[in-house]
C-alpha cells in the first residue's frame, strides 16, 4: 500500500473497478441504504430472516466480484472481531442473543465492505462536499476549505510516513529503537514546522 | 479559520494516519508493542488545542470512512464505523476536544513545569481514555445486547496499555512544547 515507492495515492484505496449495480449507484444512495439497513437489521428479531439476509450479503460479495486476496485482507479482522463479540454476547446473555449479534453484524460488515470497494475516493469526497453545501452558511464550514483540507492530508500522508521511516532508521542507528519519544517528537516537530511554508504557498495562490 | 489553521489540521490528520501505518513501537518493560494511532489522537488535542485537534481527528475519520486503509493495521472503510470499533472512533473526536479544552483552560501555552506535566496527563486520561471509552462501550453494549457494566468490565483489559499511552502522550506534548510551542486553539 503506502510502502510502494512509486505508487500513486490511489494505491491506498480499496476501490475495485467494475460495472456492477453497486458501482453505478450514486454514492449518496449507497450510504443511505447502508444506514437504513443498520437500523432495520436491529429491528429484526427472527433468526431465520437474518440468516436469509446474511446469505444475500454473501451473494452480494460474489456479485461485486471481490477477489479472494482482497477478501482476506478486508474481512478477516472485522469478522474475527464480530465473532469475538458474538461469543461474548452469547456468554453474558444467551445463545440466541449471540447468534442475533453474529448475523446482524456480519451482514452489515459485509454490505459495508461492498460499499467500500465499489465507491471511488473522488466520488466520496464529492459526496461529502455536497453534504456540506446546505451547511455553508456557517462561517466555519466552507466546502472549498473542506476539500482543500482533505486533499492536503492525502498529499502529506505518504510523505510523513516516509519521514517517520527515516527517523526510525536514524534513531535505530543511535540505539534508540525502543524509545517512542525518539520517533514521535521529531516527526511532529519537523512536520508542523512546515506549516508556515505550506500556508504561505496556499495564500500566495489566493485560495479565497 | 486562517490558512495556517487549515494546514495544521491537515498535517495532524496526516500524522495520525502515518502513526497508524508505521510499524508498532516496542516499549521497554511492556510485552506488547503499542500502536501509535490512539497516541496521535491524544496528541492532536494536546498539541493543536480543542477545535483544531478535534477537526484533525474528524478529517482523519472522514478519510477512513471514504475507504482509505488508514486505521492501524491497514484497515479502513465504512464497515469499521458499523462494527464494534465504531463507538471508539466517534469517541476519538470528542476525546481530542476534551484534551485540548483542558490544556487550553488550565495551563499557559508554553508552560512545561511539573504542574503542566500533571495537567497534561490528567487531560489525556480523561479525554483519551474516559471520553473515548464512553461511546465505545455504549456502542458495543447496543451491538451485542449485553449490559453496559459487562462491556465495561471486558474493556478494562485495555486500560493498562492506554495508561502507558497517556504517559507517552504527556512526555511528547511537553517535548514538543519546549522546541515548538503552538498557541492552542
Amino acid at each position: 500500500m503506502v510502502q510502494k515507492e512509486d505508487g500513486g495515492l490511489m494505491d491506498l484505496s480499496f476501490y475495485l473497478p467494475g460495472s456492477s449495480v453497486l458501482h453505478r449507484m450514486p454514492t449518496w444512495s449507497k450510504f443511505f441504504l447502508l444506514i437504513s439497513f443498520s437500523i432495520l437489521f436491529y429491528a429484526i428479531e427472527d433468526l431465520r430472516i437474518l440468516a436469509v439476509i446474511l446469505a444475500a450479503a454473501i451473494a452480494l460479495v460474489v456479485y461485486v466480484r471481490v477477489p479472494v486476496r482482497r477478501l482476506k485482507a478486508m474481512f478477516l479482522l472485522p469478522l474475527f472481531m464480530v465473532l469475538l463479540f458474538s461469543i461474548f454476547s452469547a456468554f453474558v446473555n444467551d445463545l440466541n442473543a449471540g447468534l442475533l449479534t453474529f448475523f446482524r453484524l456480519t451482514s452489515l460488515v459485509i454490505i459495508a465492505a461492498c460499499v467500500t470497494v465499489t465507491t471511488r475516493i473522488e466520488d466520496f469526497m464529492a459526496f461529502i462536499e455536497n453534504l456540506l453545501l446546505p451547511l455553508s452558511f456557517i462561517p466555519f464550514i466552507k466546502p472549498k476549505t473542506v476539500s482543500l483540507t482533505l486533499s492536503l492530508t492525502l498529499r502529506f500522508i505518504p510523505e510523513i510516513f516516509k519521514l517517520g521511516m527515516d527517523i526510525k532508521e536514524a534513531q535505530a542507528a543511535r540505539g534508540l529503537n525502543s524509545n517512542p519519544l525518539a520517533l514521535i517528537v521529531p516527526l511532529i516537530v519537523l512536520t508542523l514546522k512546515r506549516a508556515d511554508d505550506i500556508s504561505d504557498a496556499i495564500d500566495a495562490r489566493m485560495l479565497d | 479559520m486562517a490558512t495556517k489553521d487549515i494546514v495544521f489540521i491537515a498535517l495532524f490528520a496526516a500524522i495520525i494516519a502515518a502513526l497508524g501505518l508505521l510499524p508498532a513501537i516496542p516499549v521497554v518493560g511492556i510485552p506488547a508493542p503499542i500502536t501509535a494511532q490512539t497516541l496521535g489522537v491524544m496528541l492532536a488535542g494536546s498539541i493543536l488545542g480543542p477545535k483544531r485537534g478535534a477537526l484533525a481527528v474528524l478529517v482523519f475519520l472522514v478519510l477512513v470512512l471514504a475507504g482509505l486503509p488508514l486505521l492501524a493495521g491497514g484497515r479502513g472503510g465504512v464497515e469499521h464505523f458499523i462494527g464494534n470499533s465504531g463507538g471508539f472512533l466517534v469517541g476519538w473526536f470528542f476525546g481530542a476536544y476534551v484534551i485540548g479544552f483542558i490544556l487550553k483552560n488550565f495551563i499557559s501555552d508554553s508552560q512545561v513545569n511539573i504542574r503542566a506535566h500533571f495537567i497534561i496527563f490528567i487531560a489525556c486520561f480523561l479525554g483519551g481514555i474516559c471520553v473515548v471509552y464512553l461511546p465505545g462501550i455504549l456502542w458495543i453494549a447496543r451491538n451485542t445486547g449485553s449490559s453496559i457494566f459487562d462491556v465495561y468490565l471486558g474493556s478494562l483489559v485495555f486500560i493498562p496499555g492506554d495508561l502507558v499511552k497517556a504517559v507517552i502522550a504527556m512526555l511528547v506534548t511537553v517535548a514538543v512544547r519546549r522546541v515548538y510551542p503552538i498557541a492552542l486553539k
